[in-house]
């Protein structure tokens, strides 16, 4: 009989399946009587653990994306069609196949079976990594079906050689190689790579009120953060699906992804977007992740312990005396992104020396020197960025070439910055006359490169002082509807009040100068905004226009593809057509960073179509 | 050199028994007259006589016109961008793509011969334009290509010669036109160039656009190369392609682009191949038919003496094996090879020959092999390359190297080398990526790999 399961003609499925029943059938596999069945997994884990996910329904999860409108129409897609003819494919479905022979029942229902008491991942690193899963389940038999599943994989990939079975304290650990163990206890199934993490796990299952995760003090700081934030998903109500432990302490002294705690950045604008956050994570002891699951959207918090004391030589993110808080997001049609932190950028540019990698300083200097130069001799720390205070607002547009010509060929997003100024009296004539001169040494560096020049101008309008260049096109490019790059570009400053508006178009400037009276008249059903209390950083990415900016460079985007890749036009276009089709499926993504009463919290969120 | 017989050098070459139109000819052929044949392009070649072969390839002398808009498409894309460098991409994948090879291998000669540097000329469009120039004429009429490389704002801006004054004759063009692009050495006098530049000036590039000043043209007489009269810039041009040395010196540059290296061939073996040119009015495609379908162009004169150059060397692995890779990738590495597309050193163009080797660059070659084997992109028929050889039913290193061979290089590697290569990578083309790749890029980066 034995020789017949071995023919090779036999599916990995079927001989999986016809090994579990064999060893079940045989009792060659015993699981032993259960003697702690309401414990929960960090009252098993022991103390040392430093990192601990849980997710309490694995099968949830997978019910939620399986019958997710999304995933019809990514069925649909040629990409996922060609997909399912790969050799990749074909043996992940083979292993499904196995699972559910095994299982006795298809991989949906036996997988929420299998996992309705959760399933936990831990690591510890008090003798190198250790790695544990230990998966919970209400139906015995679905985790004894389970285990025998694995030993039959175990067993056909080691090519026959037996699996090593120990005795531990009464259980049987079955050794799935020279370090992955696993024991059934009961309700758990636990598997581990690493014997002591293991041992002392079964130590707990058999003798409760020894120090356990669930008694350790961070952990239960952790806890006490989560129970009292539950950040709501597109504002609804939603699952936690998964949340996580982390031991940040423990994580450092470990040396665990050391990158994220050099002091230094190597990344000038990574620094500014979160340096902040970074700083936290450097000092916090303990920071409770939770993931969020709905129809609707994904969502991903964080949230550690936050004091002012570890804020320097950061300052510049957090604000003093009080802490800093970002003003609203800056709303206009079209907008692609837009961006609004607490900053204090003078500060950050002249404390660079601590904050950035000596080859990211190295370069910030060279461009001080430079701008130094373009600025007649002012300073741009401390006089250009130290005349703003720090509400910092980044917004992007998707331009409207439609009745416009020169229209360039390749159609880039409009940008523009603004700032308050400390005295607009004092600033508004050196930032105008440093614009001018910026212009002006664009002009005489493009015209060496055959660049047409710009063309300065000024108006008052809408109670604004604007101030203009626009690209002057040459007769043959008047009326170009291919023109180049350039022409999405006409520099502009605006002055309002004590606002400094910088875009890379006037009609983008005008926009924001406008655009106090255009929030107040914002049409219902419109977008709501994501920030809807202070925040220090708020960010947001919107996928219609996104969408409508990759279709019109469609063209470019499929050329660029070819180039890149080498691909033939039409494997480009699918390419492209792809990601417009992924793109499609999104609605906004959202990014929000707070600090407050103690405590830093960090917010991402997906939002996809209806 | 000397002693090849110039009747037989220029015979059509009629296939034998002792020396049958096989895979190795037509593959040298395809490697010389483009830049490498799959193996499906070599058993149709195979099935026609050379001579209908030449002919073919002589005929697509213009890109189908799908394919021009595909290419014209990407090089729009890189000028919109204002990339300059990036514009070499997009005719990489023209070469590594285009159905016209022979096209694009002279499109390629002329780009070298009437060499440009977008260093310099810095607008990429006037590149680009020159460029679709050389390819206009690049099987066509030498004459008409002259006549309008001596209008093209890209060579008069890279010759410094935009502004061309009746007061102060510039003589830079007047000079590389006799000495680089018609004559050659010798064949004209100071006195010649002075008089030539005369005949251009009111020649200038206002707005980016070749224009006549008819205020500062000379139009007194003029004498150049023994001709006289009032010349303007056309009639300069015509006495300068009237001279007998054109045909001899473009003549000599086609020996050493098509047929060796070196050595140089005596005056009486290029005379038939000059007269030929002459004979049909400087037409581009008769001399190359002459020249491609000889004895001399199938014989051991020609099968291994030429060194290829990066992009013959990249391109050809690419077409042989049906491979797609990054432009991007392949015209930055053509760049530290010394053969930058719309780079050339100077205005002579790249010398070829043996400066393309020193230890440097065949290492050099080597690294840029290994990184478009080792880049995700690169696809050999859309598929991997050991999928690629299964699919030809090649099965072993032994059968992959020998595909190699009749494919990509000039000679058989000796068995010596043939067994260390099986031993090194004994599982290669057995279904194992990695080493199916080493196997290639092993071969490729051998000193015989890098003859044509």
């Amino acid at each position: 009989m034995l020789q017949q399961l071995s023919t090779e003609r036999m599916g990995l499925s079927t001989r999986i399946g016809l090994f579990c029943g064999l060893m079940l059938s045989c009792g060659l596999l015993r699981a032993d009587d259960g003697v702690q069945q309401d414990r929960s997994a960090p009252e098993l884990l022991p103390e040392s653990v430093v990192a601990v996910a849980e997710i309490p329904k694995l099968g949830a999860i997978a019910d939620t994306l399986w019958d997710h409108p999304l995933r019809q129409r990514l069925l649909e897609l040629p990409v996922y069609k060609a997909t399912l003819q790969s050799k990749d494919f074909k043996q992940f479905q083979q292993g499904v196949n196995a699972f559910e022979s095994a299982m006795g029942e298809p991989w949906l229902p036996a997988l929420t079976r299998l996992t309705d008491g959760g399933v936990t991942l831990a690591l510890s690193v008090s003798q190198g990594p250790g790695i544990t899963v230990l998966i919970r389940s209400s139906d015995q038999n679905a985790l004894e079906k389970f285990r025998d599943f694995i030993l039959a994989i175990r067993l056909l990939s080691g090519k026959g050689k037996l699996v090593q079975q120990a005795e531990y304290r009464g259980l049987t650990a079955h050794a799935l190689n020279d370090d992955a163990k696993m024991v059934l206890l009961d309700h758990y199934l636990l598997l581990t790579n690493q014997s002591e993490l293991g041992k002392a796990i079964v130590d707990r299952y058999l003798d409760p009120g020894q120090s356990t995760l669930q008694t350790n003090e961070r952990y239960q700081q952790t806890l006490a953060m989560r129970n009292s934030t539950h950040p709501a998903l597109a504002g609804e109500e939603s699952p936690r699906v998964a949340t996580a432990f982390l031991d940040l302490q423990s994580l450092r002294q470990a040396g665990v992804a050391k990158e994220v705690y050099h002091e230094r950045s190597g990344n000038y604008f990574g620094e500014l977007l979160l340096g902040g956050l970074l700083t936290t994570v450097r000092h916090a002891p303990c920071a409770d992740v939770q993931l969020q699951l709905s129809s609707s959207a994904v969502g991903l918090h964080l949230a550690t312990e936050h004091q002012r004391g570890w804020e320097p030589p950061r300052e510049y993110t957090f604000g003093a005396p009080e802490l800093g808080v970002a003003p609203p997001l800056l709303t206009i049609p079209n907008r692609l992104f837009a961006l609004s932190a607490h900053r204090d950028l003078s500060q950050m540019w002249l404390r660079a020396g601590e904050l950035l990698t000596e080859n990211a300083e190295e370069q910030l200097a060279q461009a001080d020197t430079q701008l130094v130069t373009l600025l007649s001799g002012h300073d741009f720390g401390e006089d250009i960025l130290g005349s703003f205070g720090s509400d910092v607002r980044i917004v992007a547009q998707v331009q409207d070439f439609a009745d416009r010509l020169p229209r360039p060929a390749i159609q880039l997003p409009s940008f523009a910055f603004e700032f308050q100024m400390k005295d607009a009296s004092e600033s508004q004539t050196e930032l105008r006359r440093i614009f001018q001169s910026f212009i002006g040494f664009i002009n005489v560096t493009g015209a060496t490169n055959g660049m047409p020049p710009f063309d300065l101008g000024m108006e008052a309008a809408d109670g604004a002082q604007y101030y203009t260049a626009t690209y002057v096109p040459n007769r043959d490019q008047q009326k170009n509807a291919a023109a180049p790059i350039n022409f999405n570009f006409s520099p502009t400053i605006a002055f309002v009040n004590d606002r400094f508006i910088v875009s890379s178009t006037t009609a983008l400037a005008r926009e924001l100068v406008q655009s106090p009276t255009k929030i107040e008249s914002q049409p219902a059903g419109e977008e709501t905004e994501p920030a809807t209390h202070p925040v220090n950083t708020s960010a947001v990415l919107d996928a219609e226009p996104l969408r409508s900016i990759l279709q019109l460079n469609k063209s470019h985007l499929i050329a660029n593809n070819m180039l890149e890749q080498g691909h033939t036009q039409e494997e480009a276009a699918a390419e492209i057509g792809l990601l417009l089709e992924l793109v499609e499926y999104l609605r906004q993504a959202d990014l929000r960073l707070d600090f407050n009463d103690g405590r830093m919290e960090f917010d991402f969120e997906l939002k996809l179509a209806k | 050199m000397h002693d090849i017989d110039p009747n037989w050098a220029w015979q059509v070459f009629e296939p034998t028994a002792e020396r049958p139109w096989d895979r190795a000819l037509a593959a040298h052929l395809f490697r010389r007259a483009g830049f490498a044949a799959d193996p499906t392009t070599l058993d149709a070649a195979l099935t026609q006589s050379p001579t209908t072969v030449i002919e073919e390839l002589l005929r697509a002398n213009v890109e189908p016109s799908q394919f021009r808009t595909t290419a014209d498409q990407l090089a729009e894309t890189v000028l919109a961008g204002g990339e300059a460098k990036r514009l070499s991409a997009a005719w990489v994948y023209r070469l590594v793509n285009a159905p016209s090879q022979l096209l694009e291998k002279m499109t390629l000669f002329w780009h070298g011969h009437f060499a440009t540097g977008a260093e310099k000329v810095t607008d990429a469009r006037l590149m680009w334009q020159q460029n679709q120039l050389l390819r206009q004429y690049a099987l066509g009429n030498f004459p008409a290509l002259v006549h309008g490389i001596s209008q093209d704002p890209a060579m008069l801006i890279y010759l410094d010669s935009v502004a061309n004054r009746k007061a102060h004759p510039n003589e830079n063009f007047a000079r590389e036109l006799m000495e680089l692009f018609c004559l050659g050495e010798g064949n004209y006098s100071e006195r010649d160039v002075q008089e030539l530049a005369r005949c251009f000036t009111g020649w200038e590039i206002k707005n980016k656009q070749f224009r006549k000043n008819k205020y500062q043209q000379d139009t007194g007489e003029k004498t150049v190369l023994g001709q006289s009269g009032a010349f303007d810039g056309e009639e300069g041009v015509r006495c300068v392609l009237e001279q007998p040395s054109v045909e001899r010196f473009l003549a000599s540059k086609w020996y050493r682009f098509f047929i060796a290296d070196e050595p140089a061939p005596s005056a009486e073996l290029l005379q038939p191949l000059a007269d030929e040119f002459r004979k049909h009015d400087l037409q581009v495609a008769p001399a190359l038919q002459f020249l491609l379908q000889s004895n001399l162009f199938f014989s051991s004169h020609a099968i291994g003496r030429h060194i290829k150059s990066p992009v013959e060397f990249i391109v050809g692995m690419l077409r042989g094996l049906q491979a797609t890779a990054s432009a991007d990738l392949i015209s930055k590495g053509l760049i530290r090879l010394g053969q930058g597309l719309f780079y050339p050193p100077n205005v002579k163009g790249w010398d070829g020959g043996r400066t393309w080797i020193n230890s440097s660059t065949l290492l050099g070659r080597s690294n840029l092999l290994a990184d478009l084997l080792a880049h995700e992109s690169t696809r050999f028929a859309g598929d991997s390359l050991s999928a690629y050889l299964k699919e030809l039913g090649i099965d072993g290193p032994q059968q992959a190297i020998e595909h190699y061979e009749s494919t990509l290089l000039a000679a058989r590697l000796s068995d010596e080398m043939r067994g260390e290569l099986c031993r090194a990578f004994p599982k290669a083309a057995g279904g194992d990526e990695p080493a199916a790749r080493e196997l290639l890029h092993a071969v490729l980066s051998l000193p015989l790999s890098q003859l044509g």
